[in-house]
């Protein structure tokens, strides 16, 4: 993560802006990158779509966090919104935009899933086919 | 006003486009379904679908591909009031209860959520990327949002601070809608410019009147209650005048989270009957006027429709 420049500028972000702890998930991170090492994906997506992996969700996890922590409710929701944006403006413009669908078509049923108490989700089987199809 | 049938849209072929992409997922619960159109067509006024429409006035459009667009700005700026909500803990939105108040907390994050990925997948599927991404950003209007939660209950906020608030808050998704319909109808460069500022100024117009109707309107026809805005800190322009007022600003600066709703409302009320209010529909004013003189140089048979706009934004009311 120390040279992910993705990862680095939400970090600072949040350490400038907010009162809260950055969340991040290390096991989605090594999970993303080591399917991407083990398929062959061009290594200049990496340090993107590792981010934008990871940060997908640490952005769900502000928002769960938003129900807990009345005190800084406002900042859960908000950086969970900031975040997710950041990640869908980030691959617009690097012209990502096969995965940029993956990824709205994915965290769609993802939503779906979580109001219907269903945890599972096909983003990381989807983000690696929509690079394998580039 | 009714910006719809100024701008000669229509409002039936809209909301059933709206409807129809909310209706998309048989996984999404009927209740769901019924509290997202309860809170999208409930006396909502369609400003930013209507401005995408407008804007595709202005060059070569294809009315199916425009209509499409506006709806996902409409499913967008939803998104953004369900979770404007649970922020500005607001139980009634248009009259209603808010949906948070109804699904919970979590579950209306997620809605909010689930509508913006709908939002973004339309994008997608339709080819909307440029014209989306290009126009609007999300993420600079989260940030406004997320700096202005260190301004709550700050009263040395600037007249200057409150004008890019607002433009933040308010003009940039106006403009946006209005420049999204006017990119998709290939609309050139010159006159992008000139409906960007007009976009900008009638957006920070709109809602400097916002913010004078939040003291002044009756709770019913605001569908919240008055004063909202102050008894969440958020510090607008009938605020900053009341700051330089003698007779109240000290009871201002005593208002904090904590403080009695009498304390609130005797500033509320205290504001609401004063000059205040004048000196505030000025301001509002003055940004209609520069939205006119930035449209002086524009040569299109719509331009009267902008005009309209305008005028109509003078008299509003609700």
């Amino acid at each position: 993560m120390s040279i992910n420049q993705y990862l680095l500028h939400i970090k600072d972000y949040i350490k400038q802006n907010t009162p809260v702890e950055f969340i991040y998930h290390d096991d989605k991170y090594i999970e993303i990158k080591n399917r991407m090492l083990k398929e062959n994906i061009d290594r200049q997506y990496h340090d993107l779509i590792c981010a934008s992996y990871t940060l997908f969700y640490s952005s769900l996890s502000y928002h769960n966090q938003a129900v807990e922590d009345n005190d800084n409710r406002s900042y859960n929701i908000l950086l969970g919104d900031f975040i997710c944006s950041y990640v869908a403006e980030k691959l617009y413009e690097n012209g990502l935009f096969s995965v940029l669908k993956a990824f709205a078509e994915s965290t769609k049923q993802m939503m779906l899933n979580i109001l219907n108490n269903d945890e599972t989700s096909d983003l990381l089987d989807n983000i690696i086919n929509a690079l394998k199809e580039r | 006003m009714d910006l719809a049938s100024i701008c000669n849209v229509n409002i039936k072929k809209l909301d059933s486009i709206i409807k129809s992409f909310i209706d998309i997922d048989s996984l999404l619960q009927l209740s769901h379904k019924e509290q997202l159109y309860d809170l999208v067509f409930s006396s909502g006024k369609r400003i930013r679908p209507i401005f995408t429409v407008l804007g595709s006035y202005f060059g070569e459009y294809n009315e199916e591909e425009v209509y499409k667009l506006a709806a996902i700005f409409e499913l967008i700026h939803t998104a953004s009031l369900i979770h404007d909500d649970i922020i500005d803990q607001a139980d009634i939105r248009r009259g209603k209860k808010a949906l948070h108040i109804n699904t919970g907390i979590y579950d209306s994050i997620i809605l909010g959520n689930y509508l913006v990925a709908l939002s973004s997948e339309y994008i997608s599927k339709y080819d909307f990327e440029k014209i989306y991404y290009d126009s609007f950003s999300l993420t600079d209007l989260c940030d406004s949002e997320i700096k202005q939660q260190a301004m709550l209950f700050n009263y040395d906020i600037t007249f200057n601070e409150y004008i890019s608030k607002t433009k933040n808050k308010t003009a940039l998704l106006i403009t946006a809608s209005l420049l999204g319909g006017a990119k998709l109808a290939n609309v050139n460069e010159k006159t992008l410019k000139i409906l960007y500022q007009y976009g900008i100024n009638l957006g920070i117009s709109f809602q400097i009147i916002d913010d004078i109707l939040d003291f002044t309107q009756d709770k019913n026809h605001l569908g919240k209650p008055n004063g909202a805005d102050l008894m969440n800190g958020n510090i607008t322009l009938p605020v900053i005048y009341a700051l330089k007022d003698k007779n109240i600003s000290e009871d201002i600066k005593k208002l904090n989270k904590n403080s009695s709703t009498k304390d609130f409302n005797h500033c509320i009320q205290y504001i609401a009957d004063s000059n205040i209010i004048l000196k505030s529909k000025k301001v509002s004013k003055k940004y209609i006027k520069k939205a006119k003189k930035s449209i002086r140089k524009l040569n299109h048979d719509k331009k009267q429709i902008l005009i309209n706009i305008l005028d109509e934004l003078e008299k509003r009311t609700y």
